[in-house]
């Protein structure tokens, strides 16, 4: 299982804030993405495959062929607009 | 080097956060300080309100790391970091940066380097309402360049 996080415009795109995912085995961030695409049915993959899309795994910001192990914490969100 | 590190919905009391800064020690020679507000005109449209949204807990580490980047590079004695979340409105304290060195270009550098770097890398996002919509910011070029920057010198 992983936990998965979704923030501002991304939250409001996919409709989804939190979900936790079921996960066996070490995906690649790109794996994931496929997989979440084809069972969840409000996540499209052409959403957060999109090149601005950031990905952080347990907090860090990681790229796409990252691996991630279950029991983590991916999150998903737009480039940062704070300060 | 003494950090605060807040995130929080409620406004901060500058004063209160420079008497902080200064008390860590009396090596402290001057204290730079940066507050962002929020601004009544964004893009030519009247903003009524701001929404901000973060990533709770990773926000606050990645605040801890870039004061850290900058304790590496100049001297810094105390470093205070409060940024707002939740619902704002023009007039409104946003973030509150203040540095405490032995001398000035040191805090005024070490300042500046942490809005910036702020700016573009804290999991924070900005919900604008204006001209009765309300739209996502994306970010601003001018923020990027502030950025890239500091790794020139």
């Amino acid at each position: 299982m992983i936990k998965v996080l979704f923030f501002a415009s991304l939250k409001e795109q996919v409709s989804i804030d939190a979900l936790d995912f079921p996960m066996a085995e070490s995906l690649t961030v790109a794996q994931l993405i496929d997989e979440l695409s084809q069972q969840e049915a409000s996540i499209q993959r052409e959403i957060l495959s999109a090149e601005d899309i950031l990905v952080s795994v347990d907090q860090t910001v990681v790229s796409r062929d990252f691996l991630v192990n279950p029991g983590s914490e991916v999150a998903f969100f737009p480039p940062v607009t704070g300060g | 080097m003494i950090k605060r590190v807040k995130v929080q919905a409620g406004d901060f009391d500058v004063n209160e956060e420079t008497a902080f800064l200064s008390a860590v020690s009396n090596e402290v020679g001057g204290i730079n300080t940066f507050i962002g507000n929020v601004r009544d005109i964004n893009e030519g449209d009247s903003v009524t309100s701001l929404h901000l949204e973060h990533y709770p807990g990773m926000t606050e580490k990645q605040i801890h790391s870039i004061i850290d980047r900058s304790a590496a590079r100049w001297s810094v004695l105390s470093a205070v970091v409060i940024h707002r979340v939740g619902d704002l409105h023009p007039g409104e304290k946003i973030v509150f940066v203040g540095i405490a060195s032995r001398h000035r270009g040191d805090a005024f550098r070490a300042c500046e380097y942490v809005i910036d770097s702020l700016k573009t890398e804290a999991t924070f996002w900005k919900k604008e309402v204006a001209e009765g919509e309300s739209r996502w910011l994306t970010t601003r070029q001018t923020d990027l360049e502030a950025r890239d920057k500091w790794q020139k010198d």
